[in-house]
């Protein structure tokens, strides 16, 4: 007997572990949805809901649908949480909401409305669902939940199996169409082209130097000397006068016996 | 008994967590402290790196495609799970099926390779 026809055997009855995941997970699924409503920043709001998700995908695990529960942890907090944020880091993670109510009674309208719709929906649900009884789980789960979806899978459904490789290939193409930039043969430059055409005008190929390198005074205004012994003028900021010791103090000094 | 299954999981999970407390708690207890004049200096920040990431550390639009591809890659894994979970009872047909499906998404990506989508510039 596997696991999910052990299961399934005493459907109805809710069993120690499902109910010790639940009281657990379900109170960090709703922190966690509250959480990405109410987290000002939008990475935040994302890492929140990564919380709810996972909750999720164990709670369909723990209900004999490990399938689902690993497509929710694999696509959900993988695939789209991973595009939720590549559309935040695109628009710019600073872009938060703005607080201020421009609608006057806009808040408060929305927090009935929203109530009243999931009330709504709620009771929808319950009222479609009531005194039905599930049939045919157990001859669908009977080898188990993910052989009996590969069973249907690669049989029945695998033209529909097939035809999905061909929607993948339209993301890929579609994707390529808006984000890639076209390149003719010639226009791209290349490592050694970018080399050439930085160092020919006579650019010192060294690192850029810091403040205070190779310098005389402990001063930020004291430019830093480039190897050749000349100030180099970016070690400082424009706004400083250039404070240095003059040519004569800084020349070295004759020692004894020279 | 039902999630009995999972047990090994959860007690992973838990093994993990552990560990993380207890390197974090156990360091300052059995990590070498060696104090210098470097170390007890005041550390002058808060300016700003001179650089700026262009428009404020947003990515460039062209990381879209291996996000696609990613994705595209990881609705393949979802269904080479239950391929593989049940191998043995599809045998030589759902090898087949696989390859000519993995064949098909593998058209996407020697498309994007070409076309040259995985360049860096």
């Amino acid at each position: 007997m596997t696991l999910a026809t052990e299961v399934l055997a005493a459907a109805g009855q809710v069993g120690t572990g499902e109910k010790v995941v639940f009281f657990i997970l379900a109170p960090l699924a709703v922190v966690g949805a509250l959480g990405m409503v109410i987290a000002r920043n939008a990475v935040h709001s994302a890492l929140w809901l990564v919380l709810t998700m996972l909750s999720l995908g164990v709670f369909y695990i723990v209900q004999t649908g490990p399938f689902i529960g690993m497509v929710q942890i694999i696509v959900y907090t993988g695939a789209i949480m991973m595009l939720f944020l590549f559309v935040l880091m695109l628009v710019g993670r600073d872009a938060s909401d703005s607080v201020i109510e421009t609608l006057r009674g806009q808040k408060v309208a929305a927090i009935i409305l929203g109530v009243g719709l999931a009330g709504l929906l709620g009771f929808g649900v319950y009222e479609a669902t009531r005194g039905i009884v599930p049939v045919g789980l157990e001859g669908a789960n009977a080898a188990g939940n993910v052989q009996g979806i590969a069973k249907l899978l690669f049989t029945k459904y695998v033209w529909v199996f097939e035809v999905t490789s061909a929607l993948l290939i339209t993301a890929a193409v579609g994707a390529m169409l808006l984000a890639h930039r076209e390149r003719a043969a010639g226009e791209r430059v290349g490592q050694v082209a970018m080399m050439k055409d930085r160092f020919r005008p006579g650019n010192y190929p060294g690192p850029k130097p810091g403040p205070g390198v190779f310098a005389n005074s402990t001063s930020v205004a004291t430019p830093a000397k480039l190897p050749d012994g000349t100030p180099a003028e970016r070690s400082i900021s424009p706004i400083l006068p250039t404070r240095e010791l003059t040519a004569a103090e800084i020349a070295n000094k004759p020692t004894e016996g020279k | 008994m039902s999630l009995s299954a999972y047990v090994p999981i959860v007690g992973l999970f838990a093994l993990a967590g552990a560990f993380g407390l207890f390197s974090v708690a156990a360091a300052p207890f059995i990590g070498p402290r060696r104090f210098n004049k470097a170390k007890l200096d005041a550390y002058e920040c808060g300016i700003e790196p001179t650089p700026q990431p262009v428009g404020g550390g947003r990515f460039p639009v062209k990381f879209y495609l291996t996000a696609m591809l990613f994705i595209v890659f990881d609705i393949e894994i979802i269904f080479l799970y239950p391929w593989a979970v049940s191998f043995n009872m599809l045998g030589v047909f759902g090898f087949v099926e696989m390859l000519l499906f993995i064949g098909t998404v593998f058209v996407a990506y020697a498309y994007v390779w070409r076309r040259g989508g995985l360049d860096w510039d």
